[in-house]
């Protein structure tokens, strides 16, 4: 166990810039989740501190030592593959078994590490069997398995569920979350699922082209984020982004300014609904959670006009999409809740966040 | 009721086929047996493949010790089996690290080296005999295994590495860096996840240049020179030389020389279960 901190690390291979820069500090015992869209640099990141790759610049220190000039076996980690990548060659219990063999532990030591492991992951009939006979789920476990055997500081994990299907994703996410409450081994954990980072991490770290976009817990990384790429990347159905202009509202009270979204359309600006100032005729980017919408049933209240496209029933909720002038938009409804095609809507939004439409860093947000 | 005699009768219907088949390809391997063990001296045209007057002779002729009272067989066999041996080991010894660093690092060369290996096999092995025999003659090894080793291992090299290289291409690299994080070092991981791995690959191409070696007749009968060095085809080819044919010498001759390379293909069999790596990656 393990504290980790990364300073301006920066990797390329021949001339595309893969990280650029990445600073990090993970606290020992932390589960920290690296998220982000494909081809972001988040397997980069994990193979450098696996020691899988060098680093160009910057430094990676395990607790106090750096471990830049360390080979892969000296820096006592413990890692599952995307592909698992299990040793074809070898039993479940040979798998499990090989790494505390490499480092020469006693037999009997070993004996007892898998008959420990396998029990917690509910390998022990599968002991005798070969990488081939198994499911993938099986295969899963058993590299989850062959990691938790070596007692190692720090656990990497490279999108280990992304092969499994949801079902199967799901009770294995929780598991893993249990293993680590129990193990308390620092663990950085890459995925590009939102709903794992959302739920496993202690800390999490968004990537966007090889830079971090936003580190912190995720609950505020999700109530608070820094820029319009984050606040895109996190929620599903993603949040909805309205160009816009700050203009004087049309009816009196409330706050008296409202978003032009154009077509003739505005969003009233409602007291409490963001933190942060907006000068009147700036163009900003309007940023509204799906569930963040609200249909208005009286026709004397301001509310913005969406035209609705169609509904998709998910038993409970329902998503209506919709258009204001040429913008799309999702809105969450009830679950009994249906709107046919061409329905005019009318919602007000008591939480928005603005970011600016230029660089995409966040102005204002709800409070 | 009616649906299982189908089946019965495709079953039939298919192992008749089989087995018309196997009669086809066994037929002159038959042919061979009973000519070895038929007591007639001139082998006469015939439909079934059985032994006529059945005896031993021709096999003891072929086998059985020379007047002079060693037993001249043995040392050709032992010729062989050493020379194909040799070959095959020699040959996989160099192809394995050579097709490993082909399979898993760039280096300067390594698109002109792939040329040049490519450009070697473009030439049959007997197109360098003389070369080959001027050679060994300079380094004094003609007339002897080594050099006979020398000259099939390099024809063996080439090929063994290509299919090697296509082998180790094949595993996941992601196996070395997991053995790596696990604790190995580089050579570690290859030694010990690597080539357990390839082994199928490795026992095929393996066997593949033994069997060439062991079947090779033009340069074995152009370097060696005496009978005491001689290995089994050109041996064989003695029984049917220019001016008298022993055919039944021959055939026994054929049977015998057959034998360690079923023994051989019965023990490698084991090593080619299909798809050693299945199940290392994904679900
Ligand atoms: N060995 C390599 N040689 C050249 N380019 C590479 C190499 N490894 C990765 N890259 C490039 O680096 C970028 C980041 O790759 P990386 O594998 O870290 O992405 P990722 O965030 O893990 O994506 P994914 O979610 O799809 O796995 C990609 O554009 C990729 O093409
Ligand atoms: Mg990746």
């Amino acid at each position: 166990m393990v504290a980790i901190r990364c300073k301006g690390v920066a990797k390329r291979f021949g001339s595309t810039v893969v990280l650029d820069g990445v600073s990090l500090e993970v606290p020992d015992g932390a589960f920290a989740v690296l998220v982000g869209p494909s081809g972001c640099g988040k397997s980069t990141l994990l193979r450098l501190l696996a020691g899988l790759e060098r680093t160009d610049l910057g430094t990676i220190c395990f607790g106090e030592r750096d471990v830049g000039e360390l080979a892969p076996r000296e820096r006592d980690i413990a890692m599952v593959f995307q592909s698992y990548a299990l040793y074809p060659h070898l039993t479940v219990r040979e798998n499990l078994a090989f790494g505390l063999r490499l480092r020469k532990t006693p037999k009997p030591a070993i004996e007892a590490r898998v008959r420990e492991v396998s029990g917690m992951l509910g390998l022990e009939k599968l002991l005798d069997r070969m990488p081939r006979e198994l499911s993938g789920g099986q295969r899963q476990r058993v590299a989850m398995g062959r990691a938790i055997a070596r007692r190692a500081q720090l656990f990497l994990f490279d999108e280990p569920l992304s092969n499994l299907d949801a079902s199967l994703r799901a009770a294995v996410r929780v598991e893993i979350r249990r293993l680590h409450l129990e193990l308390r081994t620092t663990s950085v954990y890459v995925t590009h699922d939102q709903v794992e980072a959302m739920t496993l991490a202690d800390v999490m770290f968004v990537l966007n082209k090889g830079r971090i976009e936003q580190s912190g817990a995720p609950l505020d990384i999700y109530d608070r984020p820094a820029t319009r790429f984050v606040a895109g990347f996190l929620g599903s159905p993603a949040m909805n982004f309205l160009e816009a202009r700050v203009a004087t509202a049309e009816g009196a009270g409330g706050t008296g300014l409202a978003l032009e979204v154009g077509a003739g359309a505005s969003l009233p600006l409602e007291p409490g609904a963001f933190a942060g100032e907006v000068v009147k005729g700036a163009k900003v980017t309007v940023g509204v959670r799906p569930h963040d919408f609200e249909p208005v049933a009286d026709p004397n209240i301001p509310a913005l006009a969406a035209r609705v496209v169609l509904c998709e029933a998910l038993g409970g909720e329902t998503y209506a999409h919709a258009t204001v002038g040429e913008q799309p938009l999702v809105v969450r409804l009830g679950g009994s809740e249906r709107l046919d095609p061409g329905a005019r809507l009318r919602l007000r939004a008591p939480r928005i966040h603005l970011f600016d439409p230029a660089r995409g860093r966040a102005l204002a947000r709800p409070t | 009721m009616k649906r299982r005699g189908r089946a019965v009768l495709e079953s039939v219907g298919a192992h008749a086929l089989i087995l018309v088949f196997v009669g086809f390809a066994l037929y002159p391997v038959l042919w061979v047996v009973a000519l070895a063990f038929s007591g007639n001296d001139t082998p006469e045209a015939r439909l079934l493949p059985v032994p006529v007057q059945p005896t031993l002779k021709h096999l003891v002729e072929v086998v059985g010790p020379s007047p002079s009272g060693s037993w001249l067989f043995g040392r050709q066999l032992l010729n062989s089996l050493v020379v194909s041996g040799a070959t095959a080991a020699v040959g996989i010894g160099i192809a394995i690290p050579t097709a490993y660093a082909l399979a898993r690092f760039e280096f300067v060369g390594k698109k002109t080296g792939v040329r040049a290996l490519l450009a070697t096999q473009m030439f049959p092995a007997v197109a360098s005999a003389v070369p080959l025999y001027m050679l060994l003659s300079a380094l004094g090894l003609l007339n002897s295994r080594t050099g006979l080793v020398l000259c099939y291992a390099s024809t063996a090299v080439p090929f063994a590495i290509f299919q090697l290289r296509a082998a180790f291409e094949s595993i996941p690299v992601e196996l070395e860096e997991a053995a790596m994080v696990d604790g190995a070092t580089r050579f570690g991981a290859f030694l010990r996840v690597v080539l357990p791995a390839a082994r199928p690959a490795i026992a095929v191409t393996g066997l593949f240049a033994f069997m060439s070696a062991y079947n090779e007749f033009i340069l074995a009968a152009t370097l060696l020179g005496s009978e005491d060095m001689f290995t089994l085809p050109v041996v064989l080819q003695r029984y049917v030389g220019e001016h008298s044919a022993n055919w039944p010498a021959f055939a026994a001759g054929a049977l015998v020389v057959s034998l360690p390379v079923m023994a051989l293909f019965y023990v490698v069999q084991r090593h080619l279960v299909a798809g050693l790596t299945a199940g290392a990656v994904k679900g």
